[in-house]
């Protein structure tokens, strides 16, 4: 009878600390969706340069290599629940399909702020606590989710077919600043009249200074779909070149309805409160030197700048010798007895307002150990299945310098040189 | 290859003039039609169409009415005794740049109306063609090597966050 009572107390106590745990992680997820919905509801006040790679290949009996396709770029700003897209340097978002600037190969929308949206924010998804992780050297927190597809969150068109998909997946945020890390989506809920076996989308997050406040972006994804017909694409999307966006303008719908489309695509834009950003001319060489060291102390996202080594000559353009060309970090990562650092410029200083900064990375000189590397790799999952990864290779970003410096702690020189050539934003 | 007769659709060109609705006649803003003053001899001229710039260079009559109205060439028939020896540089603009393909043929068959006198008609006819048949020891054909396939097999998908 006393071991009966024990056992009883005993239970009734791990309940009552399973019910706590299942509340505390309860207000946590709230906690997490009420700041990322203070995030995404900053979010239309920043365009930036939407870059993605795009791959195919068909799986037959021999496993051949991705084969890159092209590189699409198109501006993004996220407005009304829509991604609107332009053309590079265009200052009218009058697309909310990114279809429209494409004639083969996949394209998709959502990884800017739509699919954030979707699954935290909009409502009907189910939600998990799954635990603490480590991600990317952070200590995250992570939930399982599922949106089912009557939401009517995701739709595919493939040439075979075209339906609505359920979602389903992870998403994993930090644990002191309860930013999200990183969303994983896998399609669910597949339609018969759909030959799609697997759908998958991950996205990534950081922290970027723009002007004066420290905005959180989307920075990279992958979006994966494989057919029946064992057609394989994936599209590796980057965002650069963000920047404060002021919309003046009215977004009209011809509907009220929070969800539906723009009735009449030609009544319906964004336009931007800014002149679009005047950029240097293509092909010119430009010499920068950092104007202070980057250490382990300084953040993703940290602003950066740089100075003009020499006058930059072109036709009707002069860019005095100290110009200021800003920017931010973009990575920095611990790797092997070193870090890898990207460092993102992106406006030059030229006497009147701000010129885009668009070039290609030559060269880094007066850093001993320093390896500059001109190629970005990434692993995607690849197959059916998630479990199976693969490599894929493709040019580094306009803008942007990578490069793998060794030692214990981190400390980039102020002395640091880079030279770059300009580039058209259409090339 | 055997040959056989099929039934197939055939333009024919004819003496009638189509009654048409202006209202709803697709034509270029401007056109030039001129002879080519240089001929290339036997080539394919394809329809290049720049943000509703349309150029023809050195085409034939049974070229530009292959064009026009989507047909291969071979079945054009009545065509004149020209209709293949003389070459004409084509250079028109649409109003709207963004004119799809098939506003452009229309406006292509306007053009061939007003410039040329052109009526034709569609009809359903017979032809002598070759047959591809598989040989009495069987097909050689080997399977392509997925690493030579080109990249226009990357088919169009959409993936929309709605």
């Amino acid at each position: 009878m006393r071991r009966w009572k024990v056992t009883s107390a005993i239970l009734a106590l791990a309940s009552s600390v399973v019910a706590q745990n299942a509340a505390s992680h309860e207000v946590l997820l709230t906690r997490i969706r009420a700041h990322m919905r203070e995030e995404l509801s900053r979010l239309p006040n920043y365009t930036c340069l939407e870059t993605t790679d795009r791959f195919y290949r068909f799986l037959g009996r021999q496993k051949t290599k991705l084969r890159p396709l092209d590189t699409v770029r198109l501006e993004i700003v996220y407005s009304d629940r829509h991604e609107w897209y332009a053309a590079p340097g265009d200052k009218n978002f009058s697309e909310t399909d990114p279809f429209r600037f494409i004639t083969r190969g996949m394209i998709g929308n959502g990884i800017f702020g739509v699919l954030l949206d979707n699954i935290l924010l909009s409502g009907g998804a189910t939600f998990s606590y799954r635990g603490e992780e480590r991600l990317e050297g952070q200590k995250a927190i992570r939930y399982d989710y599922r949106r089912p597809r009557a939401l009517g969150g995701f739709e595919i068109e493939i040439p075979e077919g075209k339906g609505l998909v359920g979602e389903q997946g992870s998403f994993w945020a930090d644990l002191q600043s309860l930013d999200l890390i990183r969303i994983f989506s896998h399609a669910v809920e597949v339609p018969a009249q759909l030959p799609v076996q697997a759908r998958r989308i991950t996205v990534s997050y950081a922290r970027t200074r723009i002007s004066d406040s420290n905005v959180l972006l989307a920075q990279e994804g992958d979006m994966y779909l494989l057919t029946n017909g064992n057609e394989e694409q994936i599209n590796h999307v980057e965002f650069s070149h963000c920047r404060a966006f002021i919309v003046q303008s009215a977004i009209r719908f011809d509907s009220d309805d929070r969800t539906a489309k723009p009735a009449a695509e030609d009544s319906s834009q964004v336009a931007g409160g800014m002149r679009p950003m005047g950029m240097l001319p293509e092909d010119l060489p430009v010499t920068l030197q950092l104007t202070a060291p980057v250490t382990q102390n300084d953040a993703v996202g940290t602003l950066i700048s740089a100075k003009t080594v020499d006058d930059v000559l072109g036709n009707n353009t002069f860019v005095k010798r100290g110009s200021i060309i800003r920017g931010r970090i973009r990575d920095i990562e611990r790797q092997g007895r070193g870090f890898w650092v990207s460092l993102e410029f992106t406006e030059i200083g030229a006497g009147g307002p701000p010129l885009r900064f668009y070039a290609d990375l030559r060269s880094i000189q007066s850093a001993p150990g320093i390896q500059p590397s001109l190629l970005r790799e990434f692993q995607v999952e690849t197959g059916p299945n998630s479990g199976s990864e693969e490599k894929i290779t493709m040019p580094e970003l306009p803008g942007v310098a990578s490069f793998f410096i060794p030692g214990g702690r981190l400390s980039v020189p102020g002395s640091l040189r880079m030279t770059w050539i300009t580039r058209s934003l259409t090339r | 290859m055997s040959s056989s007769r099929a039934a197939m659709f055939l333009l024919l060109i004819n003496g009638t003039i189509f009654a048409q609705n202006n209202a709803a006649v697709l034509r270029f803003e401007v056109a030039s039609v001129r002879p080519a003053k240089h001929g290339q001899g036997p080539h394919g001229t394809p329809l290049v169409v720049n943000h509703g710039r349309v150029t023809l260079d050195d085409a034939s009559l049974r070229q530009i009415i292959g064009h026009a109205y989507g047909v291969q060439r071979v079945r054009v028939l009545n065509c004149p005794s020209w209709c293949d020896s003389e070459g004409f540089d084509v250079v028109a603009k649409a109003e709207n740049p963004d004119a799809t393909q098939d506003q452009i043929r229309q406006m292509l068959q306007t053009l061939l109306l007003e410039r040329f006198k052109l009526a034709a008609h569609r009809e359903k006819g017979e032809m002598q063609m070759y047959a591809l048949v598989v040989g009495k020891h069987g097909p050689k054909l080997r399977d392509g090597r997925e690493s030579e396939s080109s990249d226009d097999l990357a088919s169009l998908i959409s993936l929309l966050a709605v």
